[in-house]
């Protein structure tokens, strides 16, 4: 029985680039998965993540053309996603400041709006989940999205560096800062 | 105070040492250390408790309908933004068509005529209309020719 050869990344890249949408699909559904699930761990929202997800594989989609072929498809694709997530974290963070008036309107409507969305067949997290969640959110942006790519995703500090345009020192230092933050955050709960 | 220097540098080193990130000879210097201090090896194993912990409780799945949604409105975007770009080089294309070829240099001499028409009767209008002013220049002057003046003094 012939058995379908699996492409390359890059020889995905050439049939995208010469107009092969379902090359493309391909390529996307190798990664998107773990674009979204690190989209959702760093927002802690479905919508958000589907916006980043978006933006991601917009920009991948339209930036394609122009992929030199000098680092891995992969390593490319979780540099423009660790980008997307901390502008995006970074300009939310700004509109929070200009809003800051209406602070008191719009944390009684996210309290009002978190409790009517919770159906009733929701799975139970533990506790222990929760505030890793609640802790994980007080991470600075380039401290989670170390941590999630590291503790998340597995990849070597290096790949994240290349990944985050840090030096790896930088990466050990948010990755240091980050598990201490949430060691003290965690403590006596695991 | 040697030995407090090599525990805060052991401290330091543990989390890279759980992640496998340390050189071989930091990696020996490590567990030279483990083996000789009890201090530290306390301090090692709660950490790695922790450590394990973050990464069994990190919740690893996405939620299908999350993701299939996601795809469709990615898949939605594609295929508006490749019928916009199909419907903006189809009009290149016509465009492209219309200067290179040889109708399109047909059609650009035609145009080019049909200005130089256009000018010259804009042209020759305007002399048209000089022309009509000047007429009704010279009836003027020819009535005021024959305009008959009254003579006051007639001896003059």
């Amino acid at each position: 029985m012939k058995e379908k050869m699996l492409l390359s990344d890059n020889e995905l890249i050439i049939k995208t680039n010469n107009g092969d949408a379902l090359a493309f699909e391909e390529l996307i559904y190798r990664y998107d998965k773990m674009v979204l699930r690190i989209a959702l761990k760093f927002t802690n929202d479905e919508d958000e993540a589907k916006d980043i997800y978006q933006e991601v594989f917009i920009k991948v989609y339209k930036g394609l053309q122009n992929f030199q072929f000098k680092s891995e498809f992969s390593t490319w694709l979780f540099r423009i996603t660790s980008n997307v997530c901390i502008t995006f974290k970074r300009s939310k963070q700004k509109k929070q400041q200009i809003s800051i008036d209406d602070a008191e309107d719009s944390f009684t409507s996210t309290i009002a709006d978190t409790e009517s969305d919770l159906p009733d067949t929701l799975v139970i997290k533990s506790e222990f989940n929760d505030k890793l969640n609640n802790a994980i959110e007080t991470l600075s942006p380039n401290q989670k999205m170390s941590f999630l790519l590291k503790h998340l995703e597995g990849y070597k500090i290096k790949e994240i560096a290349v990944m985050m345009n840090c030096k790896e020192g930088t990466i050990k230092k948010y990755l240091f800062d980050a598990v201490r933050r949430l060691k003290l955050q965690l403590e006596g709960n695991y | 105070m040697g030995k407090q220097m090599e525990h805060k540098e052991f401290l330091e080193l543990m989390q890279f040492y759980l992640y496998d990130e340390l050189d071989i000879a930091k990696k020996n210097m490590f567990d030279a250390h483990l083996k000789s201090c009890n201090e530290c090896s306390k301090e090692f194993e709660a950490f790695k408790e922790f450590i394990s912990s973050l990464s069994d409780e990190i919740d690893k799945d996405v939620d299908p309908a999350l993701l299939q949604d996601a795809r469709s409105e990615l898949r939605g975007y594609i295929r508006a933004s490749k019928f916009n770009n199909s419907n903006n080089n189809s009009v290149l294309d016509f465009l492209k068509n219309i200067i290179y070829k040889p109708a399109g240099l047909a059609f650009g001499g035609l145009s080019l005529l049909l200005i130089g028409v256009f000018s010259g009767y804009l042209l020759f209008k305007e002399s048209n209309i000089i022309t009509d002013n000047n007429q009704n220049l010279n009836s003027d002057q020819y009535k005021i020719q024959n305009i008959n003046f009254i003579d006051s003094d007639p001896a003059d």
